[in-house]
């Protein structure tokens, strides 16, 4: 007979034959209970978040089919969002491969492709012709062996860029119109002046009108440069120089023998509002150098020699020549030429004048650059 | 005469296959757990037989990726469990592959549990303290004696104080048994019989338990039977594949009992020696079984009368005292036909280190179920007799 066993004991042998409260088969169920409701709230909040969010999501599954190495991305999964965006249908998406469906769009395709290759995410835009779509397309790869295609219509932003760079455009051709037209009005007024001093015979009157022929010259090749360049409110002034001195040289009754000039100039870009009265102050100078320097016919070296450097800001400009030299008298002349040069450098420019007389005459020129906001 | 009503009692047994051919479904039952990765723990001597090379290349043909541990030793111990505890945590394996003997299976349900639930193995010892149960295990038995491919024990040695504990919990027993006799077809003399002595020890208690039911008795006894015909057969005979089958099918219907009806005081002392002094668990079994069946014989007359005629012995209408000193004396003369012997216990010990084994082995839940209470002093002279022989 068996005896009877302490409470403890007792409790312990029904543990052992397994069958005390705590005794149970060995079952997973609990656990998987337990993992099944994490995974179906985690599966809610996707959800939540793949059905509600702006953009539209289209989710591929990468399958290898006969030994290919490149995989076929098959659709799985996409969200409203995408077909609300696209009008695509919901079932002629699904289990369809991404090939089939970007037939028309084979860039986009191959960078979807690339993407899971590298598994380097990558943005690209991309336009529909059958929907007359824009969208910026993010394609990445939440895991191994599927991508993900974010779509977002960005078709009213192209639209507004669009529009803008059409707006542009009609503008800019516009600007080059109406400098086009100065320049022309410019030369019609210069021609008149050349047509009126030839009822003149006195040379200092046929030298006046020459003078203002020459200074409406000077700006008209300003607006000439302008509406050839790309940039409308800026002129290059080293090549605006080189420019005036040729044209000036050409220009010049009786030719001087023998004239050179020699540039050594830095590039000097100007913005509009200092150009003009820069490039009448250069065609004064010039002028005067080519009018009265080289009177002297015997010498054979004649040369007008520029430089300009740009420091920070400040642009440094010397006209030399080798000519018969400026007195003290033409220095301060009354004449209209000095009187512009004086006025243009020191009150448009905001800048520094000295002259010297030596070996020819020297014009030190000294200002800062300055830059028109437009904001 | 009004009979007993039988006792409230439960029966797990795990999937299992047996037979010829059973471990090429390895990969079959990895595939039906959905395992991926696949922990497979072995050691050198099953590596040294082959057989763990036979196992991954089912797993290789399968294209199942597997990782190897196989720092195990006999009576595995809390340090070994929670290596391959770490490995499987790191190599990220979800679902454990055991091929080899009581000590590698022990080991793997200690690693699938201590993985699981982020413990110290050491932290399950006793009954039902295993949380949560590990990730799936497929045992393959390659000695037929421990059944622990089917049990719901695992023995792991706490090296810090050399003791055995045990973890019984439903939660160790395996999910899946490929049992294929072929595989113990490579098992030395020695080992056959220790291992085969184990399983013997197991129907013996699984039978006298007070956990015990008709369902358990009934492979327990027949168990008996097979394994008391079948040993010597496979001892003498270690190519005699029927006596293999016959060994490992004892085996298993050993293990069925005992997982159920529980162990007894052969057991609970064994694991101490086991512990303590590191001897081989089957050699303690075979020396300690007589002595054990002796001291009980009292407690469970009639099983044991049971036992005695089962196994053929003459005991009709003799008195008790002789009854019981026939089944004593045949089980003795089994271990010597074993040649299994005390001197085989390589090792001096104490009068200190015995009573430590007998406290350990008083305490030690295999002796909630042996048909007497012992107490210290009992087990004491106890292990006095067998380390005088």
């Amino acid at each position: 007979m068996k005896k009877s066993l302490p409470p403890d004991h007792k409790e312990m042998l029904d543990r052992i034959i397994g069958v005390s409260k705590s005794s149970h088969k060995k079952s997973y169920y609990p656990q998987l209970q337990e993992q099944i409701a994490k995974l179906e709230k985690s599966e809610q909040n996707y959800r939540f978040l793949f059905e509600n969010m702006f953009d539209g999501l289209l989710v591929c599954q990468a399958e290898y089919s006969n030994g290919n190495k490149i995989p076929d991305l098959k659709i799985i999964d996409v969200n409203s969002a995408l077909l609300k965006s696209t009008n695509w249908e919901k079932s002629s998406l699904l289990n369809t491969n991404l090939s089939t469906f970007f037939s028309k769009n084979k860039s986009l395709y191959k960078n979807c492709q690339t993407v899971f290759r590298d598994n380097i995410a990558k943005n690209v835009e991309e336009y529909f012709k059958d929907m007359d779509k824009w969208f910026s397309i993010n394609i990445f790869c939440p895991q191994p062996d599927r991508i993900a295609v974010q779509f977002h219509d960005i078709t009213m932003e192209k639209n507004a860029e669009h529009f803008l760079r059409e707006s542009l455009r009609e503008k800019e051709t516009l600007v080059k119109e109406v400098h086009h037209r100065v320049k022309n009005n410019l030369q019609i007024i210069s021609s008149l002046l050349y047509l009126q001093s030839r009822g003149f015979k006195d040379p200092i009157i046929v030298n006046f009108f020459k003078n203002s022929q020459n200074r409406i010259r000077s700006m008209a090749l300003v607006h000439e440069m302008i509406y050839k360049s790309k940039n409308f409110t800026k002129i290059n002034f080293t090549d605006y120089i080189k420019e005036l001195c040729y044209s000036l040289q050409s220009d010049m009754q009786p030719t001087i023998e023998n004239l050179s000039f020699q540039f050594s100039m830095d590039t000097v870009i100007l913005d509009l509002d200092q150009a003009i009265p820069a490039c009448l102050t250069l065609n004064e100078i010039i002028s005067n150098s080519l009018k009265y320097a080289f009177k002297d016919a015997t010498n054979l070296n004649n040369t007008i020699s520029l430089e300009m450097a740009q420091n920070n800001n400040r642009v440094f400009l010397t006209i030399k020549d080798n000519g018969i030299g400026i007195d003290e008298k033409g220095k301060s002349s009354k004449n209209l030429g000095m009187k512009l040069i004086n006025s243009l450098v020191i009150s448009q420019l905001d800048g520094k004048l000295d002259i010297t007389a030596s070996d020819g005459t020297i014009f030190n020129i000294e200002f800062d650059l300055k830059s028109r906001s437009f904001i | 005469m009004t009979k007993n009503r039988l006792e409230l009692r439960k029966f797990v047994v795990p999937e299992f296959i047996f037979g010829d051919g059973a471990v090429d479904h390895t990969a079959n039952f990895v595939n039906n757990f959905s395992g991926e990765n696949v922990l497979l723990v072995t050691d050198d001597g099953l590596i040294n037989a082959g057989w763990t090379g036979q196992v991954e290349d089912i797993l290789k043909d399968a294209g199942i990726h597997y990782h190897l541990f196989k720092n195990i030793t006999p009576n595995p111990k809390d340090y070994e469990v929670m290596e391959g505890a770490q490995i499987c945590v790191e190599q990220k394996c979800d679902i454990i592959v055991a091929i080899g003997g009581g000590s590698v299976m022990d080991c793997a349900k200690g690693i699938g549990i201590a993985s699981c639930n982020k413990k110290h193995v050491l932290e399950f010892e006793g009954v039902d303290e295993v949380p949560k149960p590990g990730p799936p295990l497929i045992c393959i038995p390659t000695t037929a004696g421990t059944a622990a491919d089917i049990s719901q024990f695992a023995i792991i040695n706490n090296t810090t104080e050399n003791v055995k504990i045990a973890i019984i919990s439903k939660s160790v027993v395996p999910d899946v048994a490929l049992i294929d006799p072929l595989l113990t077809s490579t098992m030395d003399p020695q080992l056959t019989a220790e291992t085969g002595m184990d399983a013997l020890v197991h129907a013996f208690e699984a039978f006298v338990s007070t956990g015990s039911s008709p369902i358990t008795d009934l492979h327990a006894l027949h168990a008996i039977k097979l394994i008391w015909e079948y040993l010597p057969i496979a001892y003498n005979e270690p190519d005699n594949i029927h006596a293999r089958e016959m060994m490992m099918l004892g085996s298993h219907y050993a293990g069925m009992a005992f997982s159920n009806a529980s162990l007894g005081l052969v057991h609970s002392m064994a694991h101490s020696m086991g512990g303590l002094l590191d001897f081989a668990h089957g050699l303690c079994n075979a020396l300690l079984l007589e002595v054990v069946v002796d001291f009980n014989y009292s407690s469970s007359v009639e099983k044991y009368n049971e036992i005695s005629k089962a196994l053929g012995l003459k005991i009709s209408g003799k008195a008790a005292e002789h009854q019981k000193d026939i089944l004593v004396k045949a089980i003795q003369s089994l271990r010597h036909s074993l040649n299994i012997t005390s001197d085989k216990l390589n090792s001096s010990v104490t009068p200190d280190q015995i009573l430590q084994m007998s406290k350990n082995a008083c305490n030690d839940p295999c002796s909630v179920t042996n048909p007497y209470r012992p107490t210290v002093d009992n087990v004491r002279s106890l292990y006095e007799k067998i380390f005088a022989t």
